[in-house]
């Protein structure tokens, strides 16, 4: 993964790159391959020793997660998502990644990033898989009395900003007759935020977004254009920069403890006489973190302090209040007309493929074109709404053999607290992704 | 123990004139600052200057006053951390060790998350309300950052913008200083009024100039977490700084009192009254010299008026001091004089720096916005940093807690009102008004009663034993006899016994017990409320004597830790002899006793022997009866008998 989750291709890494597995996985369908995982038969990958043969981000900053799921290795694993940290690698290594409510699953135990973002959430072949995964490690409100010792809120949850939500596997999950998908979605209003549709866009992304509208209706699903007025497209492109200063602000703030002291590597300087103390701090901490921690910590500082406060950060707060009202008010009343509410909404995961990160054809990376692939995931972040990326254009078909087919993740998204539902949508939409690629293919 | 090494503080001298004799008078009410030969009132908080003197007279211009801000910082008594399930000081579970009680949390161990303390919550609204703040149903939480190796999150956890409470007040008792201490061997005896070292506070408002009460605003109270403790390791030159984290994440109250204080004695004032408030209250311990209350001051000098255009350079022009408005014209800039752990400390470092201010602004070159840490060795301030080197604390809303609402879950009650009904108890002043009032007592004995709470339930449960006793032995006493007696007992007699042990135990270290060190801990008697209220009782109704319930007191302290008194006296044989015929009877056994036939017949002689033999007589029954005899009657049946043998004489 990227180090302290900062970064979106799985680059910023002590230990070197993470590889996407999903181009060694050419010749098994993928109806097989998502067969064989559920079956614990793990496909075998072999990277092989080629250094020129060009490596795809597996996307950031839950590389490992992804790429250990999407090769067979794990059947789910586990992730946080600060901007897109979970559904990004999802949608370029070919799975389903969801980040739910934030606060759902406890942060109890995860070395905080950003702690008002951080989210943990689940990396899995299937729908059925991440949904009775999140069912397992949701928090469970408990009505047991107050244990004395500890005079907290929240006994059972060691978080205080722990959100509870409902089941969401009951009986949902189960393989459907073809003829039942008409009616899966029957009810269901998908809202499609015209906001959403940048330049940025690759045609390939386009097409996919276009398909999956199709596939919803005809699970059954009416799709509603959510219009400008309800989000404001001004308001979705400040919300990458709002979130890079918030997201920098708290990472700077929760990775001051880390000053060789206590946590983080030791590095002694060369002794200086004066201000010994502050010099090894710092030499510890520009030898110790990453250069894109460390980017991040000075801008964090940076936007902090007390003549950029009021300008950057607060900036940013009115920024993720907007966008949070935005969102909220579309759900409750941006249907057709602006009469009925919308029950989810789709949107693309990521606009564009995994660069190529290293190989023979591997492109120099700028640092902030990288923030770019985080567009679609960082609203949804801000404004704390459950979001699950499925896989839409899977490994099948002609278009995996000219070299130029490239993984896309589609993105469903709802209000607080709306894991059900969206799970639902994601479960009908990969169903049917599977089964007419499936049919496809054979 | 995790150490880390850094050069020892330069410490720089900046101060040109000799001020050690400053503090050559520190006993005295003032000192004089040699250059301008100034001196500094600690009562009115002004610094004058002598213009003329001969050997009878001095006369003096007052040319400048203090103006004082104060911050503290009051470790709440609660058995856990502010965000952890770490035990502090006041759990049983707390081992002192070095770094022994801190739990991952306090040391900000990468993975664990705050968890507010409700009980941290409760204490911090009963203090507030107590000091007639304004609650703010919702606060916020925000991060403080700063780097100190014994700040283990790198920031801290407070509330900047949105205060637990806000606007509040604090009636302050002058503080008195306590008196010098005569040579060790010749310690005056006690007298009943002045029972009390530290009751160092005025009790009569009528016998001073000043008065009793001044009022100071206070602008908020917050909720914060306290840091670990850094302790200083010299050795070869070189200095190591050992930290102890078992004080990190300590909830502490930080009270911010508006500018409105103007003299050494009124800071002194303002502190030991909030350290009794909040003693009483029982939401902190208010040991200073365990670190459990610090404060900090602002100190800054103002021209008096009329004189304000001479000294122009010295204005305070930060605009962004909360308390502008305030501050007087032509006010100085201020100065911070961090962490003082005693009220002689908060008196001399305002004294040194009035009088170091004063000194700048005469010659010329104002004092600059500083903060400066107190030497309790040489008794001066010494600078940590000017204002260019402040420190730029980067404060953040607190993303990892929720705003906090004082609501069911917090409080355990569904308003904060009801909360307040059944958890903030009388206050201090109003329980003193109430003793004197309805019981009648004196002052300085409802001042050391309302020291305590527990203290007043003892008091009112001795009161209430004694009615009842002497209720069932069909004796009427005034109720506001009985509240004096009780009260005199326990001030004067039980009290003293309390404080005697706890000094054989502690040895003759009393440097702390002048700053208010509580004796009066009910837990420390060996005798509880019933038996001093029984033992009182047998005192009004005549059953013993007072010399001899002094005896019982003393065994009931003492040796026998059980028995009520009555049996102890019956055990003993102490018991008032209040017949006549029995008294009589006892007189005559002594007057015609053989070996007493020479006194009786000078006695029957007159004159001048009547009174003498009387005397005589009276020493020989009081003995005979084994010091049981009453003696106002015993006086009676002695004349009585003496009438009857030598009739005529007197």
């Amino acid at each position: 993964m990227d180090e302290f989750g900062m970064g979106s291709l799985g680059t910023h890494s002590n230990n070197g790159y993470t590889v996407n597995p999903l181009p060694f996985l050419k010749d098994i369908s993928f109806k097989d391959y998502i067969q064989r995982i559920q079956d614990g038969n793990v496909p075998l990958v072999n990277i092989g020793t080629d250094q020129s043969r060009n490596v795809l981000s597996p996307g950031g900053s839950s590389s490992g997660s992804a790429a250990s799921v999407s090769m067979g290795s794990s059947i789910i694993s586990l992730g946080t998502d600060t901007g897109g940290s979970i559904r990004l690698p999802a949608a370029w290594c070919g799975i389903v990644g969801m980040k739910p409510t934030y606060g759902a699953i406890s942060r109890d135990g995860v070395v905080s990033y950003a702690s008002s973002l951080d989210t943990v959430g689940i990396l899995g072949p299937s729908t059925t898989c991440v949904g009775y995964t999140l069912d397992i490690l949701r928090n469970v409100k408990s009505e047991s009395t107050v244990e004395e010792e500890m005079d907290c809120f929240h006994h059972t949850v060691k978080d205080s900003t722990a959100c509870f939500i409902d089941s969401v596997c009951q009986g949902e999950f189960k393989d459907e007759d073809e003829d039942e998908y008409g009616q899966l979605l029957n009810g269901m209003n998908v809202g499609i935020p015209a906001a959403f549709s940048v330049d940025g866009c690759s045609l390939p992304v386009r097409d996919a977004w276009e398909r999956s509208m199709e596939r919803l209706i005809q699970c059954g699903a009416t799709i509603s254009v959510v219009s400008e007025d309800y989000i404001s497209p001004e308001t979705v492109k400040l919300s990458l920069p709002a979130y890079y200063v918030i997201s920098c602000a708290e990472a700077g703030s929760n990775l001051a403890r880390y000053d060789g002291l206590r946590y983080g590597s030791f590095y002694a300087p060369t002794p200086s006489p004066n201000r010994r103390r502050e010099s090894q701090f710092a030499y510890t901490r520009s030898m110790g973190f990453g250069r894109e921690v460390q980017r991040r910590i000075l801008a964090g500082t940076a936007v902090l302090s007390s003549d950029r406060f009021h300008t950057h950060y607060e900036g940013a707060a009115n920024i993720r209040a907007a966008i949070t009202k935005q969102f909220q008010h579309a759900f409750e009343c941006g249907g057709h007309h602006g009469t009925g509410g919308i029950d989810v909404m789709l949107i693309p995961t990521v606009l564009s493929g995994p660069p190529i990160v290293a190989g023979k054809d591997a492109q120099p990376l700028d640092s902030t074109e990288a923030f770019q692939n985080d567009v679609m995931t960082v609203p949804i972040s801000l404004a704390g709404l459950p979001s699950i990326s499925v896989p839409v254009n899977t490994l099948d078909g002609n278009s995996k053999e000219n070299g130029d087919w490239q993984p896309i993740g589609m993105q469903i998204f709802g209000p607080r607290k709306s894991e059900r539902q969206i799970l639902r949508a994601a479960h009908a939409l990969h169903s049917m992704v599977m089964k007419q690629d499936g049919s496809s293919s054979s | 123990m995790i150490r880390f090494v850094c050069s020892s503080l330069t410490i720089k001298k900046r101060l040109s004139t000799n001020k050690s004799s400053y503090f050559n008078h520190i006993r005295k009410k003032t000192s004089s600052a040699t250059e301008y030969n100034l001196v500094y009132n600690r009562d009115s908080g002004i610094v004058s200057k002598l213009i003329s003197h001969d050997d009878t007279s001095a006369q003096w211009k007052p040319l400048f006053r203090s103006v004082i801000g104060i911050e503290i910082h009051a470790q709440l008594k609660v058995p856990t951390k502010l965000f952890s399930s770490g035990p502090t000081k006041h759990h049983s579970s707390y081992k002192s060790e070095a770094n022994s009680s801190a739990s991952l949390h306090d040391i900000a161990y990468p993975g664990t998350l705050p968890l507010l303390s409700r009980s941290s919550v409760r204490n911090a609204v009963i203090s507030a309300t107590a000091l007639n703040c304004t609650i703010q149903e919702t606060s916020r939480f925000e991060r403080k950052h700063y780097n100190y190796p014994d700040l283990p999150f790198g920031y801290q956890v407070t509330q900047q913008r949105w205060p637990l409470a806000k606007e509040g007040r604090l009636i302050c008792r002058r503080y008195i200083p306590p008196p010098l201490k005569k040579s060790k061997g010749k310690r005056s005896r006690r007298t009943k009024e002045k029972m009390d070292d530290s009751s160092s506070i005025i009790t009569n408002a009528t016998n001073d100039d000043l008065s009793t009460f001044f009022e100071v605003g206070i602008d908020r109270i917050q909720l914060e977490q306290d840091t670990g403790k850094t302790t200083a390791v010299s050795s070869d030159g070189s200095t190591r700084y050992l930290i102890d984290f078992n004080r990190a994440g300590s909830t502490l109250i930080e009270i911010v009192f508006k500018p409105q204080i103007y003299a050494a004695h009124e800071a002194a004032s303002v502190v030991s009254t909030l350290q009794s408030l909040l003693r009483y209250l029982g939401t902190c311990d208010g040991k200073m010299e365990e670190g459990s209350l610090r404060c900090d001051l602002n100190v800054s000098v103002c021209p008096i008026s009329g004189d304000v255009d001479n000294y122009v350079s010295g204005r305070d022009d930060d605009i962004d001091n909360p308390f502008h408005a305030y501050l007087p014209k032509g006010i100085g800039q201020r100065v911070e004089v961090k962490n003082l752990n005693s009220l002689k400390q908060i008196i001399h470092s305002t004294e040194y720096e009035a009088l170091r201010q004063s000194t700048f602004m005469l010659n010329g070159h104002p004092t600059k916005r500083e903060t400066r840490t107190f030497d309790p060795k040489s008794g001066r301030t010494i600078k940590i940093r000017d204002k260019d080197g402040a420190v730029d604390y980067r404060f953040m809303p607190e993303p990892d807690l929720p705003p906090l609402r004082l609501d069911k879950h917090i409080l355990g009650t569904n308003t904060l009102q009801e909360f307040l009904d059944e958890n903030l108890p009388e206050l201090p002043e109003q329980a003193i008004r109430r003793l004197m009032n309805n019981n009648g007592i004196s002052e300085a004995s409802a001042l050391i009663i309302t020291s305590d709470r527990s203290l007043i339930k003892f008091f009112e449960d001795a009161v209430s034993t004694c009615i009842h006793e002497l209720e069932q032995r069909d004796k009427v006493v005034d109720q506001k006899v009985i509240s004096t007696a009780i009260a005199n007992w326990l001030c004067n007699d039980l009290l003293a016994l309390s404080k005697e042990s706890i000094e054989k135990e502690k040895g003759s270290n009393r440097e702390h017990d002048n700053e208010g060190n509580s004796y009066y801990l009910v837990e420390n008697f060996n005798v509880d409320a019933l038996r001093l209220g029984c033992l009182v009782s047998l005192v009004l109704d005549q059953t013993v004597s007072t010399t001899q319930a002094k005896k019982l007191l003393s065994v009931m302290y003492h040796k026998d830790k059980e028995s009520l008194p009555l049996d102890i006296a019956e055990r003993n044989g102490w018991r008032l002899i209040t017949d006549m015929e029995t008294l009589k009877f006892i007189c005559q056994k002594v007057i015609f006793d053989a070996k007493n036939e020479k006194q009786l017949q000078q006695y029957k002689m007159g004159g001048k022997h009547v009174q003498k033999m009387t005397k005589y007589f009276t020493g020989k029954i009081m003995a005979e009866s084994g010091g049981n005899a009453h003696p106002e009657l015993m006086a009676n049946a002695l004349r009585e008998v003496l009438d009857e043998v030598a009739p005529g004489v007197v």
